[in-house]
Order: C-alpha cells, then sequence, then structure tokens
C-alpha cells in the first residue's frame, strides 16, 4: 500500500470543497498512516482476495411497486424555505458565467 | 415535583389509566426536568408544542401504552417544523419539510415529542462531544469529567437522567449500544432495515439503523412493535418477518474480545451473569475467530462508514439549505460554507472517505474492506447459525474521561478490539441490544447479546433473561 504525500491529502480536502490547516493535516496523515497500517493488516486475512465485495448486509429484495397514485410532492415554497437566498422561485447563487 | 418519569413506560401507563397523572403533568414535569438539566443533552424543547398536543389528549387509550407519555428525539430524525442540525454548524436554523417515518409513527401513536437531543456532528463519532453545542456529560458521573458515548449522546443523557422514559437514536457503528453501556439504560439495535430509515439523515447507508435506549427490555419489545414493519418510502425498508422464536439455549462468546479484557470488575460480572446463564440451562461455547479478523472489524468499518459518509454528505453545500456565507464565487461559496461548516474531525473523516473512493487507490482500499466485510459477515452468520446469540461485555471499560482518555485521532490502528467490535453487527445487519451489567466506582458498564439478522424476537427473549439474572433494570440517574 503506497503512502500518499500531505499534498494529495490536500488535494483530496480541496476537491471535497473545503480547506483543512496546517495542524489538521498532521493529524490526517497520522490517521492515514494508521488506515494504511490497517489494510495492510486486512490483506493477511485468509481469503480476502477471493471472496465477492459485499456492500449491503444481506441480500435485501425490493420489488414491490407503490400504488399508482398521485401524491402531491413539496410545494415549491415549501422547497425553497431552507434556501438562503431566493428570487421569483430560483434560488440565488453568485454568478458562474461573468 | 412529580416524578413519574422515572418510571418505564408501562408503569407511566399505569398511572395515566389510573387518572394519578395527566399528559399534560408528564409534560410540565419533563420540561421542568428539562431546565434543570445539566448534561447538555438537548437541541430544541418543545415547550409551547408538547403543551398543546399534552392539551388535546383527554380520553387514556388503555391499549396503547405510549399514549400520552414524552419521548426525545436524536435531532439527525427530520421534523417537519423543528429545527433539526445533526450538531452540524453547517445545519443550523434547518427546517425539515416533512417528518420522518419513525417520528409519525410515535405521533400516530399519541405519544409527545418533548426534545431534539444533541449528537456527534453528523452522528459520526463516539465521544458526545463533537457537536456544535460540544460535549454532552453522563447524568451517572457528577464530577462532569467522564462521556455518556456518542453519537447519540442526547438521548441516552435524556433517558438516564429520568426525562423521558425512552429516546430514539441511530446506530451507524455502535451509536446506541456503547452510550447505553456508559449510561446503564437498554439500547438496541434491531435488525438493519427492520425499521424505516426514511428522514433519518443518512450517514452510512448500508449500517445505519435507527435504533433506541428504553429503561428495561419490556418497554424495548414495546417500542419494537410500535416502529418496526415495511415502509414504501424507504426502498430498504425490510419486508422479513420476525422469525418465530427458537431459542436452543446455546450462546457464545468470542474469545478474542473477551481475552482482550482488562478490566477485573467487568470480567468478574459477565462471568458471574454466564454462570447465571448456565444454571437457567444454557450452552454457552466460546468460539475464536481470530485476532486478524477482530482487530479487521473496526477499519472496515471504519473505511466503509468514511466513504459512504463523503458521498451522502456532498449534498451539503448550504446552497438549498443550511448556512449560507457572502462570496464571489460560486466555488468561494462552497468552500466557505464546507470549511467553517465542518469540525476538523468531519473534514478529515471524508477525506480519508474521499482517497479511499479515488480510482487509483479503491482496490487498495475500499473494495479491499467491502471484501472485508464479507469475510467478517460470512465468519458470524456462520457462527450465528448454530449458536442462539453471542454474548459479550458492550465495553472493556466504564465511562471514559473526557480530557485523557478521549483520542485526537479518530482512526486508530492501536484502538482494542473489545472497544471496537460492535460494528460487527452493523457490517451484519445484525440485532443487537446492550444491557446493564454492573458498576463499578458507582459508573455503570454492559453486556451486548447479538443474534442472526431478523431474529429480534429470539434476541429479546434472551435479553429479558439476561435481564432477570442481573436485576439491574429501570435505573435512573436524577
Amino acid at each position: 500500500m503506497k503512502k500518499v504525500s500531505q499534498k494529495t491529502l490536500l488535494e483530496a480536502a480541496h476537491n471535497l470543497m473545503f480547506d483543512i490547516d496546517d495542524v489538521e493535516l498532521e493529524v490526517l496523515s497520522e490517521e492515514y498512516a494508521d488506515l494504511i497500517e490497517a489494510i495492510e493488516h486486512m490483506k493477511t486475512i485468509e481469503n480476502i482476495d477471493h471472496v465477492k465485495p459485499m456492500v449491503f448486509p444481506y441480500e435485501l429484495v425490493t420489488d414491490y411497486l407503490r400504488e399508482d397514485v398521485v401524491e402531491a410532492p413539496l410545494s415549491q415554497e415549501e422547497a425553497l424555505k431552507n434556501a438562503s437566498k431566493v428570487e421569483e422561485g430560483q434560488i440565488v447563487i453568485p454568478k458562474v458565467v461573468k | 415535583m412529580m416524578n413519574y418519569l422515572s418510571l418505564n413506560i408501562y408503569e407511566i401507563h399505569k398511572a395515566l389509566v389510573n387518572k394519578e397523572v395527566t399528559p399534560l403533568d408528564l409534560v410540565k414535569e419533563a420540561l421542568e426536568k428539562i431546565k434543570k438539566d445539566t448534561n447538555n443533552a438537548f437541541e430544541y424543547v418543545y415547550e409551547k408544542e408538547a403543551i398543546e398536543i399534552a392539551k388535546q389528549l383527554k380520553e387514556v387509550e388503555v391499549d396503547n401504552p405510549l399514549w400520552g407519555i414524552p419521548f426525545a428525539i436524536k435531532d439527525n430524525f427530520s421534523t417537519k417544523g423543528i429545527p433539526t442540525a445533526a450538531s452540524s454548524k453547517l445545519l443550523e436554523g434547518y427546517l425539515p419539510p416533512f417528518d420522518a417515518e419513525v417520528y409519525t409513527r410515535l405521533l400516530n401513536k399519541k405519544a409527545i415529542p418533548i426534545a431534539k437531543t444533541t449528537l456527534d456532528e453528523l452522528a459520526m463519532g463516539g465521544t458526545g462531544s463533537s457537536g456544535h453545542l460540544g460535549k454532552t456529560y453522563n447524568p451517572w458521573d457528577e464530577s462532569k469529567t467522564r462521556m455518556i458515548g456518542g453519537s447519540s449522546c442526547g438521548s441516552a443523557a435524556a433517558c438516564a437522567a429520568g426525562i423521558v422514559p425512552y429516546s430514539i437514536g441511530s446506530d451507524t457503528g455502535d451509536s446506541v449500544r456503547k452510550p447505553a453501556s456508559y449510561s446503564a439504560l437498554v439500547g438496541f439495535k434491531p435488525t438493519w432495515g427492520r425499521i424505516s430509515r426514511y428522514g433519518l439523515f443518512t450517514f452510512a447507508a448500508s449500517l445505519d439503523t435507527v435504533a433506541y435506549f428504553t429503561r428495561n427490555v419490556k418497554d424495548s419489545v414495546l417500542l419494537l412493535n410500535v416502529l418496526a414493519g415495511h415502509d414504501i418510502k424507504d426502498t430498504t425498508s425490510s419486508s422479513l418477518p420476525i422469525e418465530e422464536y427458537k431459542d436452543n439455549k446455546t450462546l457464545t462468546i468470542i474469545k478474542e474480545i473477551y481475552d482482550d479484557l482488562k478490566d477485573k470488575t467487568i470480567k468478574k460480572a459477565f462471568d458471574e451473569l454466564i454462570k447465571g446463564l448456565k444454571e437457567k440451562g444454557y450452552k454457552i461455547n466460546t468460539v475464536s475467530i481470530g485476532f486478524d479478523l477482530a482487530k479487521a472489524i473496526y477499519s472496515c468499518y471504519y473505511i466503509i462508514s468514511s466513504a459512504e459518509a463523503t458521498s451522502n454528505n456532498a449534498n451539503l453545500d448550504g446552497i438549498k439549505f443550511g448556512v449560507n456565507k457572502e462570496a464571489e464565487s460560486y466555488e468561494e461559496m462552497l468552500f466557505k460554507v464546507r470549511t467553517e461548516g465542518f469540525s476538523d474531525r468531519i473534514r478529515r473523516r471524508f477525506v480519508i472517505g474521499s482517497i479511499s473512493l479515488l480510482e487509483e487507490n479503491q482496490e487498495e482500499i475500499y473494495l479491499r474492506a467491502l471484501r472485508c466485510r464479507r469475510v467478517i459477515v460470512d465468519t458470524f452468520n456462520k457462527i450465528l447459525e448454530s449458536n442462539d446469540a453471542i454474548i459479550l461485555p458492550a465495553s472493556p471499560t466504564i465511562a471514559p474521561l473526557f480530557d485523557g482518555d478521549v483520542p485526537k485521532k479518530s482512526f486508530d490502528n492501536d484502538a482494542t478490539v473489545s472497544d471496537n467490535y460492535l460494528a460487527f453487527a452493523n457490517l451484519g445487519g445484525y440485532p443487537s441490544i446492550t444491557l446493564p451489567l454492573g458498576f463499578e466506582n458507582n459508573m455503570p458498564f454492559g453486556v451486548n447479546l447479538t443474534s442472526h439478522h431478523s431474529t429480534e424476537s429470539k434476541l429479546l427473549k434472551i435479553a429479558q433473561v439476561v435481564e432477570d439474572i442481573t436485576g439491574l433494570k429501570d435505573l435512573v440517574k436524577e
């Protein structure tokens, strides 16, 4: 398992649209180093490379259809109630194309 | 001051039926207790709303034990028009436009919501200290130096302090079962999918489970009957029936987790319980899963939950909802919102999750964790096919101190297996329950039972046997 530089960790943070300071970056590096250790440890588990990844805890069949009944969704007013800036039924954000 | 809310649900119901007390009296008692509470458990208190609801309740429903009784619910459940922030600065002021299904089911039973309870930010943490309100204290610790655990810290504190007889939480790794151990409560996480998660803020969808605190097993059974059941609004909601109760009186201990216990008082109490179970005719096995696999439970859980959380919380941008920030550009705004809105622990966890999902790392990290999950679940499935349940101490210690025992890192590969194994029940979707087991220096510790998925009936019967042996129930610390 390759090590990851602090630069890569910082890039990942920026891709997630937030910043982290130097102190956080140090702790994050330690956590990541621990994670690498844990991954190395996982490799030693018998049979681990010969099983399929498991996404959900057990097989859950979802094969129902809801009744074809018209239901009222959220009203425009309710849907926009939590947005900080609304004008004429639209959420306002800073201009993208200036 | 009246003190009905320190009783269990059935006792309060009896008092309501006998007209010793009214729902309005109970609401006033709860509000008074909340005002005096010093544990920092609450996000929002239904001062006016609860009184209004209570005033509407006139004729007691004798067949409905939840009628007119106040409850608290973790602040990561949507409650229409009631502020719901999941203890994140980013979501302060958010008013959900709909109700979570569990909340609706309780309202339909004419239960009275009295408070939204605080939590570790976005339910991602186990210390009850990372939310926007800071530390939640353990009512059993008068010195206010010990945690109650998280993430469902506020719900645990409200129930343990005698403010409500039951409270709703969520459990993704151990977020109800661990705090229950630290606060002498019954903490029950049913099978994954058993209770609808509609309206629960998603942390890690493949692990998240609605769970709750009560003060005895009987109340826990009652709540399961009210809350369980398929919900068309949640596509992961299970329609599998609860299996018929077949108790073969066979339990097992996991050797590596038991052997990791250092605390003599906890070990002694556990051994005495095992002796008591043997006297009741239970056969107690000890199974080895290998130290490597026991140790991998936590890291497997951590990688999967962090990856899912990173993706699920990408919608927190402060635009559609949440706290917005002034900025010159869209990107700058997102940056400000997410940098100032999330705590450092959450940000670090998102980075870990994101790195594990990167194309170049996916096979090495994320998919390896998913493969590890398969091996862990296959191993525990086999164990649970030949044993009714796994029995172990729920925590290797009493509630840790805030300053000292709490690690700065949120992932530590040196973490002990006995302190971090409970997530196996989330990886496998198993029902899992923590019950009081004993006290050390006046601080409680618990025992945990876990059975195969969809076997709640069996698990709760065994839990009742355990409760009968320990005699520890209806415990309150006011």
